[in-house]
């Protein structure tokens, strides 16, 4: 099987800026597979970065589980559709920004996601639906917007601070 | 999705040889576990050492592998790396499963405990 249709990925010298400067843009193909790969051209975008293992973990779920959400709600059933990821790293962390041209989230907002709780009856336990809610729990500023059939997805994540800008040693 | 199953001191212990259980594979993981520990009987052991990444889907198939098993039967958890416990943490679901260090650790536990 092909995983990597449709997937290319630009890394940038990332410009210091305190807003954000572009580490790495890409576009591919709303299919789990290519999810796959993207998290893991994203995480291999972000070791210049230093991060902690804890801080890698923090990204890792919430970009899963943002563009998860893109292939299962935006483009249900296998609809072909594309996604399109940019990070940017700033003095405030790390902004992911998520577009793609498939279904407005329910009711124009993201959703809450499941809560957990502390007593369900074993049959009960819910198999799905934690991904909003591990996104909310590990992003900061999340914003959703949908302007001319496109969904806008942007969130940060306080990792990777640093009280001078960042701007990580690339061979030259 | 490659899972192999074997009997430790009288357990099913199910080894993942996989280092991600997310959306891509959550399916493959569930039937797996069923066709893994269908034969067998009592308690079964998930051996998750070379597991490094879980998802919520992941997450959803793990529970999901307990819950088609039965009352009755647990499914403990074993070798869970920061990443994977800490989703399992989040999500309180690390109330819900008994998650040990190790197998030595894991099959130290009387085999009827309940």
């Amino acid at each position: 099987m092909r995983h990597d249709a449709g997937m290319n990925h630009v890394r940038a010298d990332p410009p210091a800026t305190a807003a954000g400067g572009v580490l790495s843009r890409s576009a591919f193909r709303a299919t789990f597979e290519n999810v796959r790969l993207a998290i893991e051209n994203a995480m291999l975008t972000l070791e210049p970065l230093n991060l902690r293992e804890e801080e890698k973990s923090s990204v890792e779920i919430a970009l899963a589980e943002a563009l998860n959400n893109v292939v299962e709600h935006a483009y249900p059933d296998g609809t072909p559709g594309d996604v399109k990821l940019v990070l940017r790293h700033g003095r405030a962390g790390l902004l992911i920004e998520i577009r793609d041209n498939g279904r407005p989230m329910p009711n124009g907002r993201t959703p809450d996601g499941n809560h957990p709780t502390d007593s369900e009856p074993h049959n009960d336990l819910p198999e799905g639906g934690f991904g909003w809610f591990l996104i909310r729990e590990l992003a900061r500023d999340l914003v959703y917007d949908r302007e001319n059939g496109e969904n806008f997805l942007i969130f940060r994540l306080a990792v990777g601070r640093k009280k001078t800008p960042v701007r990580p040693n690339l061979p030259t | 999705m490659e899972m192999t199953s074997s009997v430790h001191k009288g357990l099913t212990v199910v080894t993942v040889h996989e280092s991600r259980i997310d959306a891509a594979v959550a399916m493959r993981f569930k039937e797996n576990m069923k066709d893994l520990t269908m034969g067998a009987t009592g308690r079964v052991i998930v051996d998750l050492s070379a597991v490094t990444f879980v998802d919520s889907s992941g997450l959803g198939a793990v529970v999901g592998s307990m819950k088609q098993m039965g009352r009755g039967r647990r499914m403990d958890l074993v070798g869970l790396s920061a990443s994977v416990e800490k989703v399992f943490r989040m999500t309180r679901m690390d109330s819900v499963f008994r998650i040990f260090g190790s197998l030595d650790e894991a099959t130290q536990e009387p085999a009827d405990a309940s």
